[in-house]
């Protein structure tokens, strides 16, 4: 995968576009100082009864300026605020290390080893390369082939960002088979899909960092657990419609040139230089398939979905049974675990401090008259958060500050708070501007679309998931219990 | 080797079945958090798999069998421990980042012999200057990286600074007893293993480094020194060593602030603190669970017997030792009344043996200073190993004088 820009490196060079001569971006200095500056106002201003309440509206205040300017790393920001929580008081050592302790982040933990291991055993890429061989006769079906490998990689590469540089690689053999300029409506539509694509897979299946998240609130929320299969079941039709939306949407906008002529069995010749099945793959395909196969009869055997995911992440770093070693494992982004962990104790912190009802107030009060029922809920929470992920580019950051106080919210309203976290965290999916996730930087950063390309795309995308959730909430998901 | 290894990784799956066996079966969650607890600190001391890695698996065990729920099982991350090594990982990163190791490191004298010595005394006076295991720890890896000393000096001064924590060892005259053999089983070791080994450490990277950016290495000094300050005055200001060890790593990574640059990759070991979590949660896994009681019975018993053998000093001692491996905690009070009752020994006397037993330590798992120590210099296990057997050699030696 030469030629791949690194997530970090494509983040870095993002982030901090303007840097100072020690290397500090302006992001970076506005975050280090509104921070402090928002942290110490919110300490004083009574915004609660309760100080311990105040106090920690303040901390969480901090965590959420740091997060937006990105002036630290995310799991650096969390980290602060777990230690700030600690040291002022506002909780005990036992309560601000609380979010390492439960399920979500050694889920995550178990997510990213298998996706290491996909990744490393290079089965995602076989099943990439398969797929579109197969599919690939012209760009219209090239492209169906390549969301389809999107949406089934999300299984197998809980990464989005891993997903766009698998597809990419073949993304970008596809465009000079067919002979076109980089930024050729063939080059956009394809790479414009595959990034897009990576970003709301990952909402309808608990499989990356933002869903697992988000399972885990919505879990300390309401107390019951929120099953892999019950939400894979939920979104089946909306994956599906996604997939035909998206295709409609990128031939529409982004027809293939005239003239053009694809020499198919380049893909082809690439599948059979990948020769037989490893050991490395086939071990692989038999840990996947294990827990996939779990993952969608929880209902049956009721294991829960986080033992499944972990189990299946340490038979992948097994010493010889396994597919990754421990110098794997090092390289891992431990960050994104931290940092969810982090996020988990802001949002029990302020919950069990009661500084969440301040915050649910102010954040939600605008909201209550348009919520009437289960059709404008949907609508109104969805661009909602479609609107608040503006502000908070990353997608995780973005439901680990809204999550809780949406959730609380919907109690507070008598709504489904599955439901609620549901349409929450499909709206974290909806973006329109490079900025808001890593995701989109890495597509974008390979060159083959525009700015305005992914706002076209985006906003299009967006209208069709929001029709696609009306149709789903009141009339289908009450179906299946929800 | 193939045979070494096979047996290495099979002896700890043994055990734990024996155990289970000795139990009478899985039927209570003492029983499989007793056999599960049994193959980590088995594979911990004699397995080939990564620490870290034998760590996370048991704690998954722990929780997969149902023995504990999962915030048990998983229960040490929710401590400040392991986030203190994350931290202090970050501010030895700044450190060696800016040089300032490397400064420390020329105070140490080049001759082998006065190295040994300096840094045995070093560690020696810490104990008294820095309370806290890892805060020690952490000031000796850092001039021993900056001057490059070999891999066992830096393991011998890391033992000496952990095994004398004042609240171990209640006599000041056992204290003494005892800050001499360690020193002199860590002079020991470090000295017949140096000569076998070549110096680790890049011993020209201080002249290349050293004041290379005076503005980094001011910021990292002053980090260190507030940190070093913050340890040694706890018993003023009463801020947890571990809230004081996060907290300088975190600072060290603000931009401006920090003495790390902002566009520099950030990762401190994650596997040093998935170890020491996981070494944690084994704790609170057999407190959940009720197996820590079932050890202190069987270390009872088994005291009760060696004490017909042995002096009940050193019975209780050895048996302190064992205890130890399972869990690593030097405060537990109700396993010392137990075997202290068992062996018939006066309360001061076990309380020296215990306190002594306690600090008798083989593996990286047993001390959060040895997993940061091996984090960021060339700690190894087998070093550990002999700098335990030396340790309980002359330790019984002293336990059987006194």
């Amino acid at each position: 995968m030469s030629g791949v820009p690194s997530a970090a490196s494509v983040v870095g060079t993002h982030a901090a576009a303007r840097r100072h001569g020690d290397g500090t971006g302006t992001r970076q200095i506005v975050g280090m100082i509104a921070a402090p500056l928002v942290f110490a106002v919110l300490w004083f201003l009574p915004t609660h009864d309760s100080a311990v309440a105040q106090h920690a509206i303040a901390i969480a205040a901090l965590m959420i300026t740091l997060f937006i300017t990105e002036a630290v790393d995310h799991a650096t920001a969390g980290l602060i605020g777990v230690l700030l929580f600690w040291a002022t008081g506002v909780a005990p050592a036992s309560e601000a290390f609380s979010g390492f302790v439960g399920e979500t982040p050694w889920f995550l933990l178990g997510a990213i080893l298998i996706g290491a291991m996909a990744g490393k055993s290079g089965l995602a890429h076989r099943i990439a390369l398969t797929v579109t061989a197969r599919t690939g006769s012209s760009y219209s079906r090239l492209l169906l082939g390549f969301i389809v490998v999107d949406c089934l990689l999300t299984f197998l590469v809980p990464s989005g960002i891993a997903r766009v540089a698998i597809l990419a690689t073949i993304a970008t053999g596809v465009v000079e088979t067919f002979g076109v300029e980089k930024k050729s409506n063939i080059g956009r539509g394809l790479f414009i899909v595959i990034t897009y694509s990576a970003g709301i897979f990952d909402k309808m299946l608990i499989a990356g960092a933002a869903s697992i998240l988000a399972r885990g609130l919505i879990q300390d929320a309401t107390g019951q657990p929120v099953l892999y299969s019950q939400w894979f079941i939920a979104y089946l039709p909306c994956t599906l419609l996604t997939i035909l939306g998206a295709w409609a949407v990128i031939l529409w906008l982004y027809p293939p040139e005239a003239h053009v002529s694809f020499a198919g069995d380049r893909l082809e010749r690439q599948r059979a230089a990948l020769g037989p099945w490893t050991l490395a793959e086939k071990r692989c395909a038999g840990y996947l398939l294990l827990a996939v196969t779990l993952w969608m009869t929880d209902f049956i055997h009721h294991l829960s979905p986080s033992l499944v995911g972990i189990a299946v992440g340490l038979l992948a770093v097994a010493p010889r049974i396994g597919v990754i070693d421990v110098g794997d494992m090092k390289k891992l982004n431990y960050g994104a675990i931290w940092f969810t962990a982090a996020a988990l104790t802001m949002g029990r912190v302020l919950a069990k401090s009661q500084g969440l009802t301040v915050l649910t107030d102010v954040l939600t009060s605008w909201m209550e008259p348009y919520v009437t029922g289960p059709l404008s809920s949907a609508l109104v929470l969805y661009w909602t958060g479609f609107v608040y992920h503006f502000f908070l580019a990353n997608e995780t950051a973005m439901l680990s500050t809204s999550m809780p106080v949406v959730l609380q919210f919907a109690q507070r309203q008598g709504f489904d708070v599955l439901a609620t976290g549901m349409i929450w965290t499909f709206a974290s999916g909806g973006k329109i501007f490079v900025y808001q996730s890593a995701v989109t930087i890495v597509g974008y950063s390979y060159g083959y679309f525009e700015a305005k390309d992914l706002l076209k795309v985006g906003l299009a995308l967006t209208v069709i998931e929001s029709l696609i959730l009306l149709l789903l909430v009141p009339f289908y998901w009450p179906l299946i219990g929800i | 080797m193939r045979g070494t290894t096979l047996l290495r990784s099979a002896l700890p799956l043994a055990l734990a079945a024996a155990v289970l066996v000795a139990l009478g079966g899985v039927h209570e969650e003492s029983h499989r958090a007793l056999a599960v607890a049994t193959w980590m600190v088995s594979a911990w001391l004699v397995s080939p798999l990564h620490p870290a890695l034998v760590g996370l698996v048991g704690c998954f065990l722990c929780w997969a069998t149902g023995a504990v729920e999962i915030e048990s099982a998983f229960g040490g991350f929710g401590q400040p421990m392991p986030w203190a090594i994350y931290g202090l990982l970050i501010l030895a990163a700044a450190s060696r980042h800016s040089g300032l190791d490397a400064r420390l490191g020329r105070l140490l004298p080049r001759a082998p012999g006065a190295a040994t010595g300096t840094t045995i005394a070093l560690a020696l006076a810490l104990s008294f200057l820095v309370p806290s295991a890892i805060g020690k720890a952490f000031v000796i890896a850092l001039v021993a990286l900056g001057a490059g000393l070999p891999a066992p000096l830096l393991a011998a001064g890391v033992y000496v600074a952990t095994a004398l924590e004042r609240d171990l060892l209640p006599p000041p005259a056992s204290l003494a007893a005892w800050a001499i053999l360690v020193c002199a089983a860590g002079a020991i070791v470090a000295v017949r293993l140096r000569r076998a080994e070549a110096p680790a450490g890049d011993t020209d990277r201080a002249s290349t480094i050293v004041g290379a950016n005076l503005a980094l290495e001011w910021k990292a000094a002053l980090l260190v020194g507030a940190t070093i300050l913050a340890w040694a005055t706890t018993s003023w200001h009463a801020v947890p060593p571990t809230m004081v060890g996060l907290a300088a790593g975190l600072v060290a990574c603000l931009p401006i602030l920090g003495p790390l640059a902002p566009s520099k990759a950030l990762s401190p070991d994650p596997l040093a603190l998935i170890l020491a979590g996981t070494a944690l949660s084994l704790l609170v896994v057999l407190a959940k669970s009720g197996a820590v009681a079932l050890i202190v019975a069987a270390a009872a018993a088994t005291a009760h017997a060696l004490a017909g053998v042995l002096p009940p000093a050193v019975a209780t001692y050895w048996t302190g030792v064992v205890y130890h491996l399972f869990v690593p905690d030097p405060r537990a009070a109700d396993a010392l009344a137990a075997i202290a009752q068992a062996t018939g020994l006066d309360p001061a006397a076990a309380a020296r043996a215990w306190g002594s037993s306690a600090a008798t330590r083989f593996a990286l798992y047993q001390s959060p200073a040895f997993v940061f120590a091996a984090s960021v210099g060339p700690l190894r296990p087998k070093h550990l190993l002999l700098l335990g057997a030396a340790t309980l050699a002359l330790g019984t030696l002293v336990v059987l004088a006194a």
